[in-house]
């Protein structure tokens, strides 16, 4: 007989023990090791993509801030080209008017030292020939000479017309004590006595006349009645040549100046 | 020459025979399940393991497909049978390189005791999985007519089990031993790899075909319940 019963259950026995060992010691564990390995790495992959996406929107987020630096820079840059060159206009600008300035400065200068120079030069030159002039005359003034002027004096009183005359004479009454005869030389007491008497008969009767020495006049004799003078004296005409001169000289310097000025 | 191990007695107290398939069978269970605790003993849930460990994780997700294939659902319940089924059969075969070891699957005792296992194991499945009236239904099925045929089919496929591996196992260990005394050297040794297969083989057939039944058993009715419930 191929089967034995009590083999057949024993065997039945002991497959029913295996079964409950091996789901005990082998499925079980087995399964459970495997189910928690794929729990882990299935928490692990979701972390991983939690950290992937972190790490990207991290990554986004830098790329951003570095574009918003990259603009903030060529910005500020620009910017400050911008105001380097604003500034290096206004510098030049300034130093182009600092200069403009001193060069004007400096030609102001210069013109005003032409000026005075020319000023100096001018008035010296007067000076010079109104005193070149002043000696010549005073050297070629003698007796002769004053006496003619004496005459040419009265000539000119005696000749005088009736509207200088009454002129002469409402300036005589108002300034009766202050007539005077100025002279650059001393006028001899004969003359003297003529003039009076001349004043007297052609001007103004009872006029007292006194006589002054002044050298200043150079050459030349004259009657001064309060503000009216009547008479000559070199000075005044020395004085008329250098206003002449003066002019003449201004004339011909100033323009100039004025021209190298510009 | 035993033609089963069944014939072997090692122990005898009165009527019970301690035979060789019982002691083997004891044998090949203490070899599995000291293995098992052995290398589940620590197991580790990392990513790192040990090969031993990756082997276990090999065969049962293995298992797992292979019921998830034959019975298409899912291999939760199934797999402590099934699993053991293969197990157990593909062990007692693979050991019988060991010198003097006899298979316990070379006995028809325990061939039919694993088809008796199957055979009270269908209805369980079949019942637990649609209730016990919706179960016997099926024998009945398509008519009443059917009833005696379905039970001897019941009855056929569970001596086919156990005659299947029985023949196979038993002839490999046979045909080992005669060609022994024919060829003594080498030929022996190529059957004998030969027999690890067919031996890996019929652990494989027996599975699955018990699988099969039980599938049938649960989800026959399921698709049946399914197009009744569509009006057909």
């Amino acid at each position: 007989m191929l089967i034995d019963w009590f083999t057949v259950f024993a065997q039945i026995i002991n497959f029913l023990v295996l079964l409950f060992l091996l789901k005990r010691f082998l499925y079980g564990r087995i399964i459970d090791a495997m189910d928690k390995r794929e729990e882990k790495i299935a928490a692990r992959l979701c972390v991983a993509d939690e950290k992937i996406a972190e790490a990207e929107s991290e990554a986004e987020n830098y790329r951003m801030k570095q574009a918003e630096l990259e603009e903030r820079r060529a910005h500020m840059l620009a910017r400050a080209g911008e105001e380097a060159e604003a500034l290096k206009r206004e510098l030049t600008g300034r130093a182009r008017e600092e200069t403009a300035k001193l060069k004007e400065d400096w030609q102001e200068s210069l013109a005003r030292e032409k000026r005075s120079f020319l000023d100096d030069l001018r008035r010296k030159t007067a000076k010079e020939v109104f005193s070149i002039a002043g000696k010549a005359l005073r050297d070629l003034s003698n007796q002769e000479l004053e006496e003619h002027m004496v005459e040419v004096f009265l000539d000119r009183l005696c000749g005088l017309d009736s509207r200088m005359l009454k002129k002469l004479r409402e300036s005589m009454q108002k300034s009766r004590e202050e007539i005077a005869v100025v002279s650059a030389f001393e006028v001899p007491a004969g003359k003297r006595q003529r003039i009076t008497r001349d004043i007297h008969e052609h001007v103004l009767k009872d006029v007292e006349v006194s006589y002054i020495t002044d050298p200043d006049l150079l050459s030349g004799i004259e009657l001064r009645a309060g503000e009216y003078i009547v008479g000559w004296n070199l000075r005044d005409y020395l004085r008329g040549m250098e206003r002449e001169i003066e002019g003449l000289l201004k004339e011909k310097t100033v323009p100039e100046g004025e021209e190298k000025s510009e | 020459m035993e033609i089963s191990p069944d014939n072997i007695i090692i122990r005898q107290f009165g009527t019970v025979k301690l035979n060789a398939t019982i002691v083997y069978t004891w044998i090949v269970m203490a070899v599995m399940v000291v293995g098992s605790w052995l290398i589940t003993r620590r197991l580790s849930t990392e990513t790192g393991f040990s090969r031993w460990q990756n082997l276990l994780e090999v065969l049962v997700t293995g298992i797992q497909s292979q019921i998830r294939a034959v019975s298409h659902q899912e291999a939760g319940q199934y797999l402590p049978f099934a699993g053991t089924l293969f197990l157990f059969i593909a062990v007692s075969n693979l050991l019988s390189i060991v010198p003097g070891y006899q298979a316990p699957t070379g006995s028809l005792s325990t061939t039919a005791a694993l088809a008796i296992c199957v055979f009270i194991a269908v209805p369980l499945f079949g019942i637990s999985e649609k209730g016990l009236a919706r179960y016997l239904k099926h024998y009945v099925r398509p008519t009443p007519l059917m009833l005696p045929f379905n039970i001897l089919g019941e009855l056929s496929r569970t001596v086919a089990l156990a005659v299947r591996l029985f023949g196979n196992v038993m002839s490999a260990t046979m045909i080992a031993a005669i060609l022994l005394s024919v060829v003594p050297l080498f030929f022996p040794i190529v059957l004998q790899v030969l027999g690890l297969l067919t031996g890996l083989i019929q652990a494989y057939i027996f599975a699955v075909l018990a699988m099969v039944y039980i599938a049938s058993a649960t989800r026959a009715y399921k698709e049946r319940e399914e197009k009744s419930e569509k009006g057909e």
